[in-house]
């Protein structure tokens, strides 16, 4: 305590005696912090990156990944939504062209990067039909019912089927998304047909995107109702305005050792400009 | 004089008249938001602490209450390195191939278990398995060799279940799977290790609820010891630090009572509100304790301290709200939650450092000066005891 109470005079001289000095040494970490800050990337989370590496748990799920190929998993859900009633638009996911559909977007998917490995219940019912697809409804409905195995891919009311993709480990989110919607957008989809991606693993990557966003908004009405606050309590402009430069500061340098350590802005840290400006200055 | 410095005036002049009062309603408030913190949940869905309206989460929703379970529970067996010779070397062995056929049937036979799949189905009906008969079917069959690692090392079984966002339900399932694997007999030489998100949320909820009981007494510790070295008393330490407690029960009992969870994002929340809200007993007691040096009596000290202290942590602590607040704007509910709790937190530090403050400091000092008078009487009365007896 007496030698904070010694420092903080000296360094109080210091500033009065050399304040452009003092003020040059601030700007000269702003900029350094300000090339950091432009290296933040956000990212997105998952339970792995939760958890410490040497959990039993952690180190089977990268052993799987080593000896798999990956164990997260993507789907897509292919849902009816018939536009016009008695059109000839499918009715049921077991249709042969709904089946048929599926078989060529699960081909289609198997060629992206990062995908190892694509069921269906296309898949199934060419594993079962000496690798042949059904031409009609009554096949694949005598193929499907009382196999529990369809079960994971064809709704019971007929209305949704889906398709599993294995990834591989390390998978680049952000592509692996754009391929798939690519091949979804170019593959025509047949009339009365629903083709969405899904999964707690592509969800992320989609909830990553809204993260830059999120923090701009965030901190424009933290900024705002600090401003009204200081302006009401100290009811001088000035003296309003002047704690803001120490929040801009420190939110600069705060970014700027983020990026030069190389920790990306995540869910959970997202709020972290809010937190810095209603925090201390 | 300001409107705010008037009523911290009112208020000083309140806290000299009614100090015993006032802890009393402090302590019945402590005592009745206290009860909430038993009920304060935990969340280790991630998904759950997104935005659910986003097209993709509304789907997965409707894919998991459709097709059942989305969370899979992943059993790995494993080939362990063993000296030992009646161990199995090679994981396509019939005796792991028997073992995964009776573990799947009896997790099948579980009703909260939506479906079990390994390399077990491709060997059923079959009285007898052999090793040639193993690598017979797996050769014809690609899927089933598809949970065989390359080196046949390991084989995998997935075990899916809907165990949503419910914590106990986790726990469960886990339980159930770790259960029906006692009853299998062992297999010489073969690890089985429990993975995949269910597992790993039920260790995020361990260590969510340890890291935020460890985070929050370590936070307190140092604080309080920091507190005793500033004020070179323990009791002047406690009188800083029992606002900043009241504070801290206050924001954790309504968490439980309005249902805030406790998240990877607000198990860090006990620690976080006592780093930033000590500091407001300190500037009280300084300032009180400033003008009672000065000569100053209680009343008129306390006429000092609470309305510019006051005024000047109320400050602070309304832009630590609203800056705090903004956070509820998030899309995040996760982000949402902790902005929410954290400006409890900081409302609740403020108000018990504005209000419950002085009057503890003004109790302490009073119970100081009786308890000094009453030793000094003793005292006084044991050396006159002792002129008297002329020892």
């Amino acid at each position: 305590m007496i030698k904070l109470k010694n420092l903080i005079p000296a360094y109080s001289r210091i500033v009065s005696n050399h304040p452009y000095i003092v003020l040059a040494i601030a700007l000269l970490i702003t900029g350094l912090a300000l090339v950091g800050s432009s290296k933040v990337q956000t990212e997105s989370m998952n339970y792995k990156d939760m958890l410490p590496d040497d959990l039993e748990v952690i180190t089977a799920l990268d052993y799987i990944n080593d000896q798999y190929g990956g164990s997260d998993s993507a789907t897509i859900a292919i849902e009816l939504l018939p536009n016009y009633k008695n059109s000839d638009e499918p009715r049921d996911v077991r249709d042969p062209k709904v089946i048929a559909y599926v078989n060529i977007l699960s081909e289609m998917l198997l060629h992206v990067d990062d995908v190892t490995r694509v069921t269906s219940a296309s898949t199934l019912l060419k594993t079962m039909n000496e690798d042949i697809l059904p031409k009609d409804i009554n096949t694949v409905a005598n193929l499907t019912n009382d196999n529990g195995l369809f079960d994971n891919y064809i709704s019971k009311d007929y209305s949704m089927t889906l398709i599993r993709i294995s990834l591989s480990e390390d998978f680049n989110e952000d592509e692996i998304i754009v391929d798939m919607n690519k091949i979804i957008e170019e593959l025509p989809v047949p009339p009365g047909l629903k083709v969405s991606l899904a999964g707690q693993t592509l969800a992320m990557p989609i909830v990553k995107e809204l993260l830059g966003p999120d923090m701009a908004r965030t901190s424009r009405v933290s900024l705002i109702g600090i401003v009204v606050i200081l302006l009401l309590l100290f009811r001088s402009v000035r003296f309003g305005l002047t704690p803001l430069v120490t929040i801009g500061v420190g939110v600069i340098w705060a970014f700027g050792f983020i990026g030069l350590i190389g920790m990306g802005m995540n869910s959970a840290t997202s709020g972290v400009i809010s937190m810095i400006m209603g925090g201390r200055y | 004089m300001g409107f705010l410095e008037s009523a911290l005036e009112g208020i000083a002049r309140f806290q000299k008249k009614f100090a015993l009062p006032i802890i009393i309603f402090v302590i019945v408030i402590t005592v009745f938001l206290g009860i909430g913190i038993k009920d304060i949940s935990l969340q280790t869905d991630l998904s759950k602490e997104m935005p659910q309206d986003l097209p993709i989460f509304k789907l997965n929703d409707k894919i998991s209450d459709t097709f059942g379970g989305q969370d899979t529970v992943i059993l790995l067996f494993q080939i362990e390195d063993s000296l030992d010779k009646r161990s199995i070397t090679d994981i396509r062995h019939p005796y792991v191939i028997q073992s995964l056929i009776v573990l799947e049937d009896l997790l099948n036979k579980e009703s909260s278990i939506d479906s079990v799949t390994s390399a077990a189905s491709s060997f059923r009906g079959k009285y007898f398995i052999t090793t040639d008969h193993v690598r017979s079917i797996l050769e014809s069959k690609p899927a089933a060799q598809a949970f065989f690692s390359k080196d046949y090392k390991a084989t995998l079984m997935y075990i899916r279940a809907d165990v949503g966002s419910s914590e106990a339900k986790i726990k469960s399932l886990a339980k159930l799977v770790k259960d029906n694997l006692n009853t299998v007999p062992g297999i010489p030489g073969v690890k089985i290790t429990i993975t995949g998100n269910p597992p790993m949320r039920a260790v995020i909820g361990t260590l969510l609820s340890h890291d935020a009981f460890y985070t929050l007494s370590l936070a307190a510790l140092i604080i309080l010891l920091l507190l005793f070295v500033m004020e070179k008393s323990i009791t002047k330490g406690f009188l800083v630090f029992a606002p900043l407690l009241i504070g801290l029960i206050w924001t954790l009992g309504t968490m439980g009572w309005i249902g805030i969870p406790l998240s990877i994002a607000t198990a860090g929340l006990g620690a976080m509100v006592l780093g930033l809200g000590v500091e407001y007993g300190v500037f009280m007691l300084a300032r009180y304790k400033e003008e009672r040096d000065k000569g100053n009596n209680q009343e008129q000290s306390l006429l000092v301290a609470v309305p510019s202290v006051g005024g000047a942590i109320f400050g602070s602590g309304t832009t630590t709200i609203v800056g705090f607040l903004a956070l509820t704007l998030s899309t995040l509910p996760m982000m949402q939650k902790l902005g929410l709790s954290l400006a409890l937190g900081i409302t609740f530090t403020l108000i018990s450092a504005i209000f419950f403050a002085p009057a503890i400091i003004l109790l302490e000092e009073d119970f100081e000066f009786w308890y000094t008078h009453h030793k000094h009487k003793q005292i006084v009365a044991k050396k006159e005891n002792h002129l008297r007896n002329e020892r």
